[in-house]
């Protein structure tokens, strides 16, 4: 998205990493439109999530996979098109969420 | 060893006979409970109380406002063992790659594998066993990603390399929990030797095969080993509560007492073994099987020796009412703390070390406790 | 019987002795003292509060005592154990009675956690709880003892105390403590408040305290259901604004003013998502007392 600063391009082997989320049973939400609080039962740990983020924590949760099937899980439901912003912003989101102790990579 | 006469650990009655059996305290008077909420709390034993006393599904027939206790304590505990998991997930993860048997130890391994002494137990730290040819790497690893290591005076640094088990403490900064890492379980001067070697080589791994427990018999030693020589008295009624369960678990499984008699000696920790067994049955009437009894007693210390030691570890494992603090139990710990320290050390570096502690002391003037304003 | 009832001699007798035990909200407390001057003040502020009678089950145990040594005649200075340790640096003398009030609000913190404990005011109107959450600082406690003084009941200054099965919060009251400016003000506020003697020098500056209503704490059974989440914030010279926030800025708000809501986890996020759920959420700006209770008054009303 133009004007946001810098933004990394998706390294190849990146997009190709497979993420996986906890069980649905580990974590608690509770939201209000598109603001989300999700309470991590492993680690204690309260995160506040946007909307974009959320469904791919989601979607995470219900199937683990790959920036790309993620990605295109997502437009599939909403019925929008996908694109490489599409793949660029999701990656985005996928490293947020790992950096937040929520998601983990289990090799490419 | 009668307690009943010490009037400064008459209350200490009722909470042993409620740690030997939960069920007791149903008859248990208003006075006797706020009493026993009291020790328990002090002891770091409420939450285990309270679990115990729910399994035995006893809890509607306990005052309400115990209850209430009871629900706190549980808080403590179910925070204190989510914390634990968690960074044994994060180690987990960090070592990724790395290929090197971990074996977790006391209150990690107990919670962990689901062993009784799991039961409403507090932690404040994590403690590992690792190859000792791959410490340096372990540490190295964790450094790298995230832990720092506590920070130590020099002196203290190389006190815990060279003479401890273990190195000094690490901790990751979001997370705040200690993290020790052992090679040895037994501080490397000491006069007992058991084979770190062996520990690792016969450890049992579990659901999760990057982590492993040392064998039972292994388990029951290491406790054993560090409530009777690491010096540290702080939690030792919770030590040996944790050393009357192991027996109670492990000791209906066929051979293992005659199993626990051969590693002890293999490992050269008789002693500490004998100190076991004696005192959860005197303190907390563990039933212990007399043929055991009378194969450990061939190790006994001399008979002064013994009678020392039964006064001092009452002295100190008992707890004091609350409201009157004795002070025999102060120099108790502190002649435990000394003879731990004996065994651990050559006598010269013995008394460097005391000294250098005293003047440290000296200097800061540190508070004995915690005060806040 | 209330502390009042008890006859002085007995009182006194008990304090030095086995102890003294007073029913604080859902709290029991055992209190000895030997401390010149606390027993006073503790018959004033707690004149209306339950003895209860022996034997039970205490809660906290609190005792005040004087260190030994020169500082017993010198600059004599009280000591306050706290089931048996000590936790606080010794006080002067004259402040036993403030640092008992500290000491028990550290123990409450420390230790009752069968509840969602939050660092808020709480007052009540219409079978409805106001909360106030905010820290030290904030002018919470003006506030708060500015609305009991117009009519809200008083749960409490600092604790709000949610219990985890139904939400419902419950009434801790206690004598209030107001610091420096403060206690002016609400002189000069409620004349008629019954306003405590004045602790110089203290570690929070000045000190006093309100005295709780025999009405107060004849209600401390009655707890009530939330009502309203208002995060105050007093600014001199600001035109009084109640603003309503959205409930996730309410949520993180909230999450931030509790004692214990990291060590209560799962609970604690269910506690204050059901708080945040069936509260109005709001925050309050105010320079004047007068304007914001009317507004508080208005939102009880709706």
């Amino acid at each position: 998205m133009a004007g946001e600063g810098i933004v990394e391009a998706p390294k190849h082997t990146e997009a190709e990493a497979r993420w996986v989320a906890p069980e649905k049973q580990e974590l608690h939400w509770e939201s209000w439109g598109e603001q989300h609080a999700v309470y991590d039962t492993r680690s204690g740990e309260t995160h506040l999530l946007a909307g974009p983020t959320a469904r791919v924590l989601q979607q995470l949760v219900a199937h683990p996979g790959t920036a790309k099937e993620v990605t295109a899980a997502l437009c599939s439901k909403s019925g929008e098109y996908c694109d490489e912003l599409s793949l660029e912003h999701s990656t985005r989101l996928l490293r947020q969420l790992h950096n937040a102790g929520l998601i983990e990579k289990i090799g490419t | 060893m009668s307690i009943g006469r010490d009037p400064g650990k008459q209350g200490a009655n009722i909470l042993l006979r409620a740690l030997g059996d939960p069920a007791s305290t149903i008859s248990l008077g208003v006075e006797d409970w706020d009493l026993l909420l009291r020790l328990a709390r002090a002891t770091r034993l409420l939450g285990r109380l309270a679990v115990c006393i729910e399994e035995q599904g006893l809890l509607a027939q306990v005052p309400p406002r115990v209850v209430d206790h009871f629900s706190a304590a549980r808080v403590f505990v179910d925070h204190h063992q989510r914390m634990a998991r968690w960074e044994i997930s994060c180690i987990l993860k960090a070592l990724d790659g790395l290929d090197v048997p971990i074996a977790l130890l006391k209150g990690s391994a107990y919670i962990l594998a689901g062993l009784p002494p799991a039961r409403g137990r507090l932690l404040s730290d994590v403690d590992l066993l690792v190859p000792v040819a791959l410490l340096e790497q372990v540490e190295k690893t964790l450094l790298g990603k995230g832990w720092e290591s506590v920070k130590l005076e020099e002196y203290d640094q190389r006190y815990y390399r060279t003479w401890m088990h273990e190195l000094p403490p690490l901790r990751h900064p979001d997370r705040g929990l200690e993290v020790d890492i052992h090679h040895t379980i037994s501080p490397l001067t000491s006069r007992l030797n058991p084979d770190p070697e062996k520990l690792l080589l016969d450890s049992i791994s579990l659901a999760d095969e990057r982590l492993r427990v040392l064998q039972p018999v292994d388990m029951v030693l290491h406790s054993a080993v560090h409530l009777f020589y690491d010096g540290e008295f702080i939690n030792g009624l919770r030590d040996l509560v944790d050393l009357a369960d192991l027996f109670g678990h492990f000791g209906t499984r066929a051979g293992f007492w005659d199993e626990l008699i051969q590693r002890a000696r293999e490992q050269d920790l008789q002693r500490p073994l004998f100190y076991a067994l004696r005192y959860v049955q005197r303190l907390l009437g563990t039933d212990i099987p007399a043929s055991v009894l009378t194969a450990i007693d061939v190790v006994a210390p001399p008979r002064l020796i013994l009678y020392l030691m039964d006064r001092l570890i009452m002295w100190v494992m008992v707890p004091d009412h609350p409201d009157f603090p004795q002070y025999r139990t102060a120099v108790a710990q502190w002649l435990l703390y000394v003879r731990s320290h004996w065994l651990r050390m050559p006598p010269g570096l013995l008394l460097k070390h005391l000294a250098h502690k005293q003047i440290i002391r000296w200097k800061r003037r540190k508070p004995a406790t915690t005060v806040h304003q | 019987m209330k502390l009042a009832d008890l006859p002085e001699d007995t009182f006194t007798r008990c304090l030095a002795g086995t102890g003294i035990l007073l029913q604080t909200g859902p709290f029991i407390v055992r209190i000895h003292s030997s401390v010149e001057g606390f027993a006073q003040l503790l018959r004033r502020f707690y004149a209306n509060f339950p003895v209860v009678p022996e034997p039970a089950i205490a809660d906290f145990h609190v005792r005040l005592t004087m260190p030994g040594g020169i500082r017993r005649h010198w600059r004599p200075q009280v000591l306050l154990l706290l089931d048996g340790q000590v936790v606080f640096l010794p006080y002067p003398l004259s402040h036993a009675f403030p640092l008992f009030e500290w000491g028990l609000n550290w123990s409450i913190a420390m230790q009752a956690h069968q509840y969602l404990m939050l660092h808020s005011a709480a007052v009540e109107r219409s079978g409805r709880v106001l909360l106030l959450p905010a820290w030290s600082g904030s002018g919470k406690s003006t506030l708060c003892a500015a609305l009991v003084s117009r009519g809200w009941r008083l749960f409490s200054d600092e604790f709000g105390l949610v219990r985890a099965d139904d939400g419902q919060l419950i009434p801790l009251p206690r004598p209030m403590p107001l610091k420096n400016h403060s206690i002016d003000v609400i002189r000069d506020f409620a004349p008629d408040a019954e306003l405590g003697p004045s602790f110089y020098g203290t570690r929070k500056g000045t000190v006093a305290h309100l005295g709780t209503s025999a009405a107060c704490v004849e209600q401390s059974a009655v707890s009530a259901p939330p009502g309203w989440l208002v995060f105050p914030r007093y600014q001199p010279g600001a035109s009084m604004r109640l603003e309503p926030i959205f409930k996730p800025q309410a949520f993180i708000k909230l999450a931030n003013n509790s004692f214990n809501y990291q060590l209560l986890g799962l609970r604690g996020f269910q506690s204050v998502s059901r708080l945040v759920r069936d509260c109005d959420c709001y925050v309050l700006s105010y320079s004047n007392l007068d304007e914001a209770i009317v507004a508080l008054n208005y939102l009880a009303e709706s």
